[in-house]
C-alpha cells in the first residue's frame, strides 16, 4: 500500500517537538497546580466551602464544615482527581513521545487511550463524587440530618463528549501507526 | 487521504468499531445538543418552571430570588458561551459522522479536530468571566448578594489542557495526511 509513509518533513517536526516540550511543561504545572489547589481547597474551610457549592449547588450552602467532614471529603475527592492525574501523567508521555519525533508511534497512541479513557471516567464519576461529598460533610450534621445530594453538571456531559473524541483520535492515530509500521516493514 | 476501504485491504476493517461507536456519538452528540438549548430556554424564560428546575450551576450563588428582569439577562449573558459550546459540539458530530462514514484519517478530519480544540479552549478561558457576568445579571436585583465560588476551578484547567492536547493532535494529523496525499499523488 503506497502513500502511508507519516513522518513529518524537518520543520514540522521541529515545531511540533517544540510544542510538545511546551505541553509537556504544561501538562507537568498543571499537575502539580490541581494537586495543590485541592489539597489548599480541604483545608481552607471557605475554599470546601466553594468546592461544595460548585459541586452541589444550593444545596452546598447548608453544609457544615466540619475537620472530620473536610477529611472524609478530601478521600472522596482524591477518586477523580486521582483518575484525572494518571491521565495527565499519560498525556505527559505522550507529549514526550512526540517531543522525541515519535509522532505515529503505537506507544503514543496508547498513552492517548490512557488519558481519553480518564476524561471519559469523569462523566460517571462527577455525579457520585457529588454524593459522597455530600455525605462526607453531611457527617458534622447530627443523625437524621445527614443527607446525600445527587447533582449533574454540564461538565460531566463534556467529559465524555471530550473523551469520546480523544479516544477516537487515538484509535485513529493507533491504527495510522500499524499502518506506518506495516508499511516500513513491506518497504 | 486514508480511509477504511483502504485499510479493508490489509485486514478485515480494524476500524470497524470506531465506525459503529461513531454512529452512536452522533446520536449521543445531537441528543446534548438539544437538551442543552432546550435546559437554557426552559430555566431562563419559562419563569413557572425556573425556581425548581434552576441548573446547580446557576444556583451556587446563593440567590434566594431571581427577577424576570435577571432572568432574562443572565440569559443574555449565557448566548455567548453557549453558542460557542453548540458550535463545537456541532464540530463534534460532523467529525464523528465522517469517521462513522469511514473518513478516518483526512484533512478535513484533522481540520475538525482543530476547530473542536479552538472551541474548548476558548470555552475555557470564557467561563470565569461568564459565571462573573451571569453572578451579576442574576443578582442585579439583590446589591448585597456576594460571589462565592471561585475564579478559576480546577475544570478550567484541565479543559484548556485538553484542548491545547487535541490542537497538537489536530495538527500533527494534518501535517501526515498532508504528507501521505502528496507520496499518494507522487506514486
Amino acid at each position: 500500500m503506497p502513500g502511508v509513509e507519516l513522518s513529518l518533513p524537518l520543520s514540522a517536526a521541529s515545531r511540533l517537538a517544540r510544542l510538545a516540550r511546551v505541553m509537556e511543561v504544561v501538562t507537568t504545572v498543571g499537575i502539580a497546580l490541581i494537586v495543590i489547589l485541592v489539597a489548599v481547597a480541604l483545608v481552607i474551610p471557605d475554599w470546601t466551602r466553594a468546592i461544595a457549592l460548585a459541586k452541589l449547588g444550593q444545596a452546598g450552602i447548608a453544609l457544615p464544615i466540619t475537620p472530620l467532614g473536610q477529611a472524609v471529603a478530601g478521600l472522596v475527592l482524591a477518586i477523580p482527581i486521582g483518575v484525572m492525574i494518571c491521565g495527565l501523567f499519560a498525556a505527559r508521555r505522550m507529549f514526550s513521545e512526540f517531543s522525541h519525533g515519535e509522532i505515529f508511534s503505537e506507544r503514543a497512541a496508547r498513552h492517548l487511550q490512557t488519558f481519553a479513557a480518564t476524561v471519559l471516567a469523569q462523566g460517571p464519576l462527577g455525579p457520585l463524587t457529588a454524593a459522597g461529598f455530600s455525605a462526607a460533610l453531611s457527617l458534622g450534621n447530627p443523625p437524621g440530618q445527614r443527607a446525600l445530594t445527587i447533582a449533574f453538571s454540564i461538565n460531566d456531559y463534556f467529559a465524555l463528549i471530550v473523551g469520546g473524541v480523544l479516544f477516537a483520535a487515538a484509535t485513529v492515530m493507533r491504527e495510522a501507526a500499524r499502518l506506518a509500521d506495516e508499511h516500513k516493514g513491506f518497504v | 487521504m486514508l480511509s477504511t476501504p483502504a485499510v479493508a485491504g490489509v485486514t478485515a476493517d480494524p476500524l470497524a468499531r470506531l465506525r459503529m461507536v461513531s454512529s452512536v456519538m452522533v446520536i449521543a452528540v445531537i441528543a446534548g445538543m438539544i437538551a442543552l438549548v432546550t435546559l437554557i430556554v426552559v430555566v431562563f424564560l419559562i419563569p413557572a418552571v425556573a425556581p425548581a428546575a434552576i441548573v446547580p450551576k446557576v444556583m451556587p450563588f446563593g440567590l434566594t430570588e431571581i427577577t424576570p428582569r435577571a432572568r432574562l439577562l443572565g440569559f443574555l449573558v449565557l448566548c455567548v458561551p453557549i453558542g460557542l459550546y453548540l458550535y463545537g459540539l456541532n464540530e463534534v458530530r460532523r467529525l464523528f459522522r465522517q469517521y462513522s462514514a469511514g473518513e478516518v484519517l483526512t484533512l478535513g478530519a484533522a481540520s475538525r479536530l482543530k476547530r473542536i480544540a479552538w472551541a474548548a479552549i476558548a470555552g475555557a478561558i470564557m467561563r470565569p468571566p461568564t459565571m462573573r457576568g451571569l453572578f451579576f445579571a442574576l443578582s442585579i436585583d439583590q446589591p448585597d448578594a456576594e460571589l462565592r465560588l471561585p475564579i478559576v476551578t480546577t475544570a478550567d484547567l484541565t479543559f484548556l489542557l485538553f484542548g491545547f492536547l487535541l490542537l497538537a493532535i489536530g495538527w500533527a494529523m494534518s501535517e501526515a495526511v498532508r504528507i501521505a496525499e502528496e507520496h499518494r499523488q507522487f506514486v
